[in-house]
């Protein structure tokens, strides 16, 4: 006891300094977890947040699992994860071999501040970016209607998903090329000098060399973005989709959205519980694709 | 290595990176050339890929319009609002968190990273945010995004790497853990303070979500909730209705909004550009 004492006596300054940040943890990150008690009660506005007047048990959970929109919204979350983790993750990875491979450094540094400008572009923007870009009566589509072609639009069910995912690669690829562009910069050159003295080619080196040598990294990212990536893209989602391709855009986070904020006040309780839902699925799939890759690789995350 | 002549493995490289770049490139220049068309060379040419007019009009529109500047300076205020808090948060926790004889640290670390795993989602955290009274209140904007647990990771991991030389003699001095943090450790964090005020920035200008749920008075629109509002919202209509010829007008207007949107962004990019990838490897090294 007085060891404890005598320490916390010497740190003093150290609790002062971490005491704000754990507050801001406490109030924004913790108390909303309590909070997710409202997924079994019939939560009205007004209602004290930790208790548990109106509980309802899982009668919330029975209305989500009987709406087919709530399925329609969970089978597009996961499509468009793995469309998101199949087709930027490998473009990330090559985009960054392709940045390696380039010996002439104004081209390199040319290529890489154009292709990383649209990471700090804010959704909103990108989406009109979309919109623009894929106007019905203009630009590629006035060339596609001119050579009677069907026109590319973001009221299309069938191209909804292809372009989410395009706009983000666009948004995205140059910029998460970074880290593995820096993980293979850190190889060990003599590996290319030794493997060219024996005779292997470049593209041999690519796949011999390169890629081995950044699986660890790449299985990092694959991990950090299983985790992740059914609950992101509010901001993108919200702002691409309309009424049209709800079939084929609406995610969970718009579902609970719309469910929460769009009906009155009285659906808290739906909405919680799909949010519940959706950290519940994404933290099995963070820690199974962890276990994935503490299988094949070496690297352990958490 | 000795230098070697390009082959063919070369060209495709950098044939390969020159489409990828352009592809960057162009909607950047298919906006930038409608904003600058007349209402007559918009209607002219639908290609809208080469400019047929240099018309800054709907710029001087823009700026003049009701709103637009009140919406940006709004979004430049929560901006350095919330940056400076992100940092007071940030920087001194960081360093706590960092110190070997801390007691408490493995704990506080543990409850830190588990919030990255899981959260109470969108719901509580909405009903949370509003019972503190910031319901339409422009810190509801930053003080939700004011910290978290990945950049305290990269913060963490970068004040470990500070040697711990120059700490013991000054302890030896006397000085106590307050006097070390703001004597030495402070000004050694310059890095990593500028990548988290560029992480932090970045998002606040940028964030969407925040507003849309906690801000309905239009006088607190940030930047991106007017953009939203006068762009989506609109052209979603239009286009529904097929009224895309009749608002040609507006469409020049909407695009060179956009682009002054854009413009700080494209002023802090070299700085950007420079410290964001200096933070994306320092998060690399792993801790």
């Amino acid at each position: 006891m007085r060891r404890v004492l005598t320490s916390f006596k010497r740190d003093k300054w150290l609790y002062v300094m971490v005491a704000p940040a754990l507050l801001w943890f406490l109030i924004f990150c913790y108390t909303p977890m309590f909070g997710i008690g409202i997924a079994f009660r019939r939560y009205q506005p007004g209602m004290s947040f930790f208790s548990f007047d109106g509980f309802v048990g899982f009668k919330n959970f029975q209305n989500l699992f009987s709406d087919h929109f709530f399925w329609r919204a969970f089978q597009n979350s996961i499509i468009l994860a793995v469309m998101r983790i199949a087709v930027c993750l490998p473009a990330a990875v090559f985009m960054a071999i392709l940045l390696s491979e380039v010996k002439n450094k104004v081209f390199k540094s040319l290529v890489q501040t154009v292709t990383y400008i649209p990471h700090f572009l804010s959704w909103v923007v990108v989406s009109v970016f979309c919109i623009t870009f894929f106007n019905p009566e203009t630009g590629i589509n006035f060339l596609l209607k001119g050579r009677g072609l069907s026109p590319i639009t973001l009221t299309d069910n069938n191209l909804f998903r292809i372009i989410v995912v395009g706009a983000d690669m666009w948004k995205d690829m140059g910029f998460n090329s970074v880290l593995f562009l820096s993980a293979i910069l850190s190889i060990d050159p003599g590996l290319y000098e030794s493997a060219a003295i024996d005779g292997a080619g470049r593209g041999r080196c690519i796949f011999s060399i390169t890629l081995p040598c950044i699986r660890n990294t790449i299985l990092t990212v694959f991990v950090l973005w299983v985790g992740t990536i059914i609950g992101a893209g509010f901001d993108q989602i919200f702002n691409m989709y309309n009424p049209a391709v709800y079939a084929t855009g609406d995610i969970i986070d718009t579902y609970v959205y719309r469910t929460a904020f769009s009906m009155g006040g009285d659906n808290y309780g739906t909405a919680t519980a799909a949010g519940l839902f959706k950290s519940v699925i994404s933290l099995g799939l963070l820690l199974g694709a962890n276990a994935f890759s503490r299988r094949i690789g070496e690297e352990i995350i958490f | 290595m000795k230098k070697r002549k390009n082959t063919a493995f070369d060209y495709m490289v950098y044939l390969i990176l020159a489409v990828l770049g352009f592809l960057c490139f162009f909607p950047f220049w298919y906006v930038f050339v409608i904003s600058v068309s007349t209402a007559d060379s918009y209607l002219a040419d639908k290609l809208h890929f080469l400019p047929h007019a240099l018309d800054f009009s709907e710029y001087y529109r823009t700026l003049v319009s009701s709103g637009f500047l009140r919406s940006f300076g709004i979004s430049v205020l929560i901006t350095l609002c919330g940056t400076l808090i992100a940092l007071v948060l940030t920087i001194p926790s960081a360093y706590a968190l960092s110190r070997p004889q801390f007691a408490p640290r493995k704990v506080f670390n543990g409850l830190i990273m588990f919030t990255m795993l899981f959260s109470g989602g969108m719901i509580p955290s909405y009903i949370v945010v509003t019972r503190l009274g910031l319901a339409n209140k422009l810190p509801a904007l930053f003080l939700p995004m004011a910290c978290s647990a990945y950049n305290l990771i990269i913060t963490k991991n970068f004040m470990t790497s500070l040697p711990v030389s120059l700490e013991e003699s000054a302890r030896i001095d006397g000085a106590s853990d307050i006097t070390i943090f703001f004597k030495i450790v402070f000004p050694l964090s310059k890095p990593i303070m500028a990548v988290m005020a560029l992480f932090y920035g970045v998002g606040i200008y940028n964030d969407y979500f925040n507003s849309v749920l906690y801000i309905s008075s239009r006088e607190l629109y940030p930047l991106q909730m007017l953009l939203r509002e006068m762009i989506v919202a609109n052209t979603m209509q239009s286009s529904m209705i097929g009224l895309g010829n009749l608002t040609n007008k507006s469409e020049i207007f909407k695009m060179a909004t956009v682009v002054i949107s854009i413009v700080p962004i494209l002023c802090v990019y070299p700085f950007l550009q420079k410290y964001f990838v200096k933070g994306l490897m320092l998060g690399a090294v792993k801790g």
